[in-house]
């Protein structure tokens, strides 16, 4: 059992790292803005979508990847538009987006609910000059990890802002921004737009490791990227000058480690949305008993 | 000058609930002035406010800024020129930001919010300036989140951060209510300074009489939407505690309290 646990950790590690970019992007709307948007379920697999699409019609893998982002900003802006414009709440903005998504994810496939990449088309991982050049076992992991820590540095840039500023703050005390004189509903779209976006990009880069789209992909993505995003704030709470970036990549990492350890103690595939809801839900529950025991003391 | 003219406004209009707050009620505030306001609960100082500041809409009747209508201006708009400091001192602050950030914040509110550095750090010394002044020693804890300031740290903060921010105006909201007396009578005492030191126009609403007598330049005591009592400059320096109480007590009375 242990064994086949330390036999797939590698790819384990490259599963973490590949979902750290939806980590990020959920970072951004639930720690940073405090909204829970659920379209991340649909901007997930319309990232896949539109990359393995593009791939199949000889795109490069570069702007393939650009395109699913920013199909995935469109996403967002809508939600935020639906949000703030015409006043839906923020569980239901999400949830309409979501349900859309799902046909226009069909619409743009041509009505395929699965698509597969061909072992000799081009992507960020195989097949370009790039990834020729690097030992074949660790392409995956180089690559998404350069992504990764390109991403978590700009959005750190980002952060440290005046627009960044005005984000945290929306997130922190909508009142203040109002104070500041800026409209909150253009700094919450902002936020979604920017969110979906990597949430999108996420998709496109799962799909082209994988070579392989499928419609339903994106069922739990919310609960998946929202466990790693509390998993590492929560255990990396107490140490100090680790950024929230930092602290969710750890978090996506350690929540593949904990998926993989399930799979190794004999679950099945077919279980791990039920591991994955487990999961969440001990996370959500041990902070819960943690603070009654503060409470209680 | 900031006027209200001929103002309406009734809640929950067409319901038995129905209640008639303002009726043709106006009120100009010159420029300069330091007017303090005191009512019993439900006399319309909050909804004044609310009115003024664009989280409320009149009914009927305008909302006027130095000549200006802004009466359906959004709230947003009217805060480049309007300051407020609300009761809850967790309002005016962002809890999980540090010090500096809340200041640099502020400070960034008359530049555009674009990709330049959240802090500009040569703004640092003076922010640390300023809040030494306050002789709360937050100079010295610049990088403590404001949520684990106190309420008299936060509202001292909130005052700070809006004296960055270039506003004539500056609207008090029982704005040391859910301060201990202490903290209370610093609070006080600092904006009382703010105002006379930026020269700005400030309307501060208060349950506590001694600070609505000992500071400003005129009173208005407030009862169902109109003004009982209007007084200013050598009006309200003549003007006696044991004399605002009765009236205080007069109209309470009124209202069953």
């Amino acid at each position: 059992m242990l064994s086949t646990f330390i036999a797939t950790l590698p790819s384990t590690l490259e599963q973490g790292l590949l979902y750290a970019v939806l980590a990020l992007g959920i970072m951004l709307t639930y720690t940073i803005l405090d909204f829970p948007d659920l379209t991340v379920d649909g901007s997930f697999p319309l990232g896949g979508a539109v990359s393995t699409t593009l791939l199949l019609h000889g795109w490069h893998p570069l702007a393939a990847l650009l395109a699913a982002t920013l199909c995935g900003a469109l996403a967002g802006l809508c939600t935020g538009l639906i949000h703030v414009k015409l006043r839906v709440r923020a569980l239901f903005s999400g949830i309409i987006m979501m349900t859309a998504l799902y046909s226009i994810n069909l619409r743009i496939t041509g009505g395929n609910a699965l698509l597969s990449i061909p072992r000799t088309t081009a992507t960020l991982f195989r097949n370009n000059p790039v990834a020729n050049l690097l030992p074949l076992g660790l392409r995956v992991l180089i690559i998404s990890g350069v992504l990764v820590l390109a991403l978590k540095v700009l959005l750190d840039l980002f952060l440290a802002t005046r627009a960044g500023y005005l984000l945290r703050a929306a997130g922190d005390n909508e009142v203040v921004v109002t104070s500041m004189g800026r409209d909150k509903g253009n700094v919450k779209i902002v936020g979604l737009t920017m969110a979906n976006a990597l949430v999108a990009l996420s998709g496109a880069v799962v799909c082209q490791e994988q070579r392989l789209f499928e419609v339903s992909m994106g069922t739990g993505t919310m609960v998946l990227g929202l466990a790693s995003v509390i998993i590492g704030i929560n255990l990396l709470r107490r140490v100090d000058r680790v950024r929230a970036t930092t602290a969710v990549i750890v978090g996506a990492i350690l929540y593949k480690v904990c998926v993989a350890f399930a799979i190794a103690c004999g679950l099945s595939p077919m279980d791990m949305k039920l591991v994955t809801a487990a999961l969440f839900l001990a996370i959500l529950a041990s902070g819960t008993l943690k603070r009654k025991e503060k409470a209680d003391a | 000058m900031l006027e209200l003219r001929n103002i309406d406004k009734v809640y929950n209009p067409g319901t038995v609930r129905e209640i008639g707050l303002f009726d043709d009620f106006s009120l100009a505030v010159d420029k300069g002035q330091f007017l303090s306001v005191v009512g019993s609960n439900g006399s319309g100082k909050t909804t004044m406010l609310n009115i003024l500041c664009g989280s409320l809409l009149p009914d009927r009747g305008q909302v006027l800024l130095d000549g200006q209508d802004i009466t359906r201006q959004k709230e947003h708009l009217r805060a480049r020129r309007i300051a407020r400091i609300y009761q809850n001192p967790a309002l005016g602050t962002c809890a999980k930001m540090t010090i500096r950030e809340n200041m640099a914040l502020a400070d960034n509110k008359r530049l555009r919010m674009n990709l330049r550095p959240g802090t500009d750090k040569s703004r640092v010394p003076l922010w640390r300036q300023m809040l030494a002044e306050l002789g709360l020693g937050l100079e010295n804890m610049m990088d403590a989140k404001a949520g684990s300031l106190s309420g008299g740290q936060r509202q001292a903060l909130a005052l700070t951060m809006s004296r960055l921010t270039p506003v004539d105006y500056l609207i008090l909201d029982e704005h040391t209510a859910a301060l201990d007396p202490k903290a209370a009578d610093i609070i006080m005492h600092l904006t009382d300074r703010m105002v006379r030191e930026s020269g700005l126009t400030a309307i501060m609403v208060t349950h506590n009489l001694r600070f609505a007598l000992d500071y400003g330049d005129r009173l208005l005591m407030m009862h169902q939407g109109q003004a009982v009592l209007d007084v200013r400059d050598k009006g309200k320096q003549r003007l006696e505690m044991e004399d605002l109480l009765r009236l205080f007590n007069e109209i309470s009375v009124e209202c069953g309290n």
